[in-house]
């Protein structure tokens, strides 16, 4: 029912793999699908409403990708030399957008000059928006597949990643982002910023929807190998039922005013698009072009076995304990926030 | 424009302008988590306004250091593909354990910290910070695992793989502990707590030399010295220790370090010197006779070994090498085992790794006086803290209008120390980028372009020197704005369940 490859020690690095991914979308994305209206709010108050929501743990939240990307490394060194290496320019926008944001975070309340903080507003906005849409289209481009030979070197350029299947990826990622950051400021907001959350849902999960069926309708034309897992294992069709339920309940949860809910069903729902996308692929991390000899899977790119179990314990060890007290955060900051004061300290 | 050197500049300039900010973080951390002790203990509630007070200077930092620190994660797959494929099985593990262990504390604790005041208890708050300080310093920790194993690798072995040959993990306690993770663990951190010392010191220096907020300028120097003083007279011994391993282990580091080209016995050690390197000399006026052999090997007469000699020694090893494959080759001609072909593999790796030249060599200038100037910085921190703690058993350091400039104005020295430390631990470890194992050259993204790679050089230089600025003026900022503001210590209510504004307990600043 459930493929061989799963139940060895790289296929069940390659789930790992993806429980971090997933708790970089689920908890980054609160910071980045917060940040997407910022440069449409009108007044000072609601701008750092924006900022207060995630001020408290938005550190802790970034530090999946930085863990994600040691874990990359340590497990499947090849795929992260190939794809860092690969994605140069796209790789380095990401990471300036975050140097961006992070930046913006600390420094733009450090003046009372408006244009000061107009320009870490905007930022702060392109820090958000741009990791969001890159990082769907980097998993986009990694499944659909790059020119990468026998080594793992890369051979194309950066317009070589800018392909219609990859980039509509990237705008599911974006609107999955979206809802989620909308799902959170509903929890974490009131006034007029919570009003401006309950369109903003509405638009993100329709945006969403037609970046799916967008995804979808191009995959089938130009990618259609994306669907033989599904074909030949029936029942990973679950996950984009989950998808599809989450999606539903979300809009009845809005609809009726259960918004405390939102975020779980948010968070399920970033959860099941990242799942979905990595079954399509599995066991190919980077699918090759060239020659699908030359992909990246589970098995041609792991670590040594030693290395990976040494992983496996350390991650079985420190997992609950960075989950405990990354609860407990969220816990001692639950509540509304305020927009009376900037983010100071 | 060359692609290899772009790419090494690359690293180079990343890496530099991360440590202007990690050290002041490893240090301020522990200084803060004390500083907030103190309080818990003594109940003094200027020890709390100081805690608060250096956390805000640290956030500042701690920014400057999250964002510029995500590039070194990112930067091993982007410009060093060949390196990483070679060294993940190894490399990538203290990489992922950092984060695991150690960087989601230090984020998580810093938000509880900074925000959590009224939500938490005291002693929660206290426990926070000392989380920070842990988080940070164990952060420190793997990364320097991680460094040292480029410096001294252990626990492994080379193999052939369907990816290509790299190091594979045979011993994780082995690599982790290699020789030199220790006491590079405590050199580097050591460094970082004489830099917060010396940041906390000038800093209440200038309250104090403008006769501001002056009780509590006083406290803060008097727990400054006291720390100041210890951790830079461990400097020294973990200095001399660190010498010592590095004798051992990479010699032609230490040749360099210590400039000297041939072979000697009582070799000298060259307080003040320039190195000439197309006529391979070191010009120097004074010449400390088995110094350097003392330093080296704890032995006034020990042998140190010059640049020219360990060169002509390691193209010797790689003839050994190659000339083993060359007859394991005749063998598997005949007897084609898989065994065969990694011991083939793994000799051939290593002939090309010690096939080395003096066209190899790193600027031998630079490795010279970064470590010269790092020891001469390091004795004068020892000779400025132990005054303080003289003057401050005397009774006078808080008057002493020239200690008080000096310590102010030292402020960037320890930082400057530090980046020379790593001039001379990483220029000097050329040319490789593990030592002995895998040169610089062969670590490459090789497929990159010489036109990304400038790109995103130009790009990193505007980007990081804004940040430089903004972060230089912003602390300046901070510093002078807090010296001017009438601070009111509330001696009723220390604030423990009060909700205060949204995370901060005025319009503007104080958490």
């Amino acid at each position: 029912m459930l493929p061989m490859e799963l139940f060895t020690l790289q296929g069940l690095w390659f789930v790992l793999a993806g429980i971090f991914l997933i708790g970089y979308a689920v908890t980054d994305g609160f910071d980045l699908g917060t940040g997407f209206p910022m440069i449409f709010m009108k007044n000072e108050e609601d701008r750092n409403v924006l900022y207060n929501v995630i001020a408290p743990v938005w550190d802790g939240n970034e530090v999946w990708l930085i863990a994600g990307g040691g874990m990359l490394f340590a497990a499947f060194p090849a795929v992260y030399a190939a794809s860092f290496s690969g994605f140069y320019i796209a790789i380095l926008l990401v990471l300036w957008a975050l140097i961006g944001r992070a930046i913006a975070f600390e420094y733009r309340n450090k003046s009372e000059s408006l244009a000061w903080k107009r320009t870490f507003d905007f930022i702060y906005w392109i820090g958000n928006v741009l990791p969001a849409i890159l990082f769907g289209c980097a998993v986009g481009n990694a499944v659909v597949g790059v020119p990468i030979d026998k080594d793992g070197a890369y051979l194309g350029d950066f317009f070589t990643l800018l392909r219609p299947v990859p980039l509509a990826m990237g705008l599911v990622s974006l609107f999955m982002f979206a809802m989620h950051g909308a799902a959170y400021l509903l929890r974490k907001t009131e006034g007029s910023v919570f009003e401006m959350a309950k369109k903003y849902a509405v638009i993100s999960a329709f945006g969403y929807l037609a970046a799916v069926v967008l995804t979808n309708i191009l995959s089938l034309i130009q990618a259609p190998y994306l669907y033989e897992n599904y074909l030949k294992y029936p029942i990973f069709f679950i996950v984009p039922a989950v998808m599809l339920i989450s999606w539903i309940v979300y809009l009845r949860l809005l609809k009726s005013g259960k918004y405390e809910k939102m975020v779980f069903v948010s968070s399920v729902l970033s959860g099941a698009t990242v799942l979905n996308v990595a079954l399509a692929s599995f066991p190919v991390f980077i699918r090759s072009t060239i020659n699908p000899e030359y992909s990246l899977t589970v098995f041609n790119s792991a670590s040594s076995e030693l290395t990976l179990k040494v992983m496996l314990i350390v991650t079985i060890i420190f997992m609950p304990i960075v989950l405990y007290y990354t609860k407990y955060a969220y816990k001692v900051f639950a509540g509304k926030v305020k927009g009376d004061t900037g983010y100071y300290h | 424009m060359d692609l290899l050197a772009l790419s090494r500049f690359q690293f180079a300039f990343t890496a530099f302008m991360h440590f202007v900010f990690v050290p002041l973080t490893l240090g301020l951390s522990v200084l803060i988590a004390i500083i907030k002790t103190l309080y818990l203990k003594t109940k003094n509630p200027l020890y709390d306004e100081l805690s608060m007070f250096l956390m805000k200077l640290f956030a500042i930092n701690f920014a400057g250091g999250v964002a510029t620190g995500l590039t070194m994660e990112f930067e091993f797959g982007t410009n060093w593909f060949q390196y990483s494929k070679f060294v993940g099985d190894i490399f990538g593990s203290p990489l992922a354990i950092e984060g695991l262990m150690a960087f989601f504390l230090e984020s998580t604790f810093m938000g509880i910290f900074l925000f959590g005041r009224g939500r938490i208890s005291e002693a929660m708050h206290t426990f926070s910070a000392w989380m920070v300080a842990l988080g940070s310093n164990l952060s420190a920790l793997w990364i320097l695992i991680a460094n040292s194993w480029m410096q001294t690798p252990a626990g492994y072995k080379i193999v052939e793989t369907q990816q290509g040959i790299r190091a594979e993990l045979t011993d994780f306690w082995a690599a982790v502990l290699n020789h030199t993770t220790v006491i590079r663990f405590l050199h580097t951190v050591d460094a970082g707590q004489i830099t917060a010392g010396f940041f906390v010191l000038g800093v209440m220096a200038y309250f104090l030399l403008k006769k501001r907020h002056v009780e509590m300028a006083k406290l803060g120097m008097k727990v400054a010295i006291i720390y100041t003083s210890i951790v830079s007279v461990l400097a020294i011994i973990f200095g001399d220790i660190h010498g010592y391993y590095v004798a051992k282990y990479q010699p032609l580091k230490l040749a360099m370090a210590e400039g000297i080209w041939n072979t000697e016995k009582a070799a000298p050690v060259l307080p003040i010197g320039w190195v000439d390197q197309t006529e391979q000399k070191t010009y120097a006026p004074i010449a400390i006779p088995g110094m350097a052999s003392f330093l080296s090997y704890h032995d006034f007469n020990a042998e140190v070994k010059g640049i020219n000699d360990l060169i002509k020694e390691y193209q010797q090893k790689a003839k050994d090498y190659e000339s083993k494959a060359a007859e394991l080759e005749k063998q598997y001609a005949v007897n084609p085992t898989p065994e065969l072909k990694q011991q083939i593999a793994e000799y051939k790796a290593y002939a090309k790794a010690y096939n080395i030249s003096h066209a190899d060599l790193p600027s031998v200038n630079i490795v010279f006086q970064s470590f010269h100037f790092m020891i001469g910085l390091g004795f004068l921190f020892a000779f400025i803290s132990l005054w303080g703690l003289y003057l401050l058993k005397k009774g006078t350091i808080y008057q002493n209008t020239a200690f008080l400039k000096t310590v102010l104005y030292s402020i960037p020295l320890p930082f400057i120390a530090s980046q020379l430390g790593w001039f001379t631990a990483e220029v000097g470890r050329q040319p490789w980028l593990v030592q002995g194992m895998l040169k610089t050259a062969d670590g490459v993204t090789y497929f990159n372009t010489s036109a990304n790679v400038l790109f995103s050089v130009v790009t990193f230089i505007l980007i990081y020197t804004g940040i430089f600025v903004i972060y230089v003026r912003t602390m300046k900022k901070k510093v002078q704005e807090y010296a001017e503001k009438d601070v009111v210590v509330d001696y009723e209510t220390i604030p423990t369940t009060v909700q205060v504004g949204m995370y901060s307990k005025d319009t503007k600043g104080g958490v």
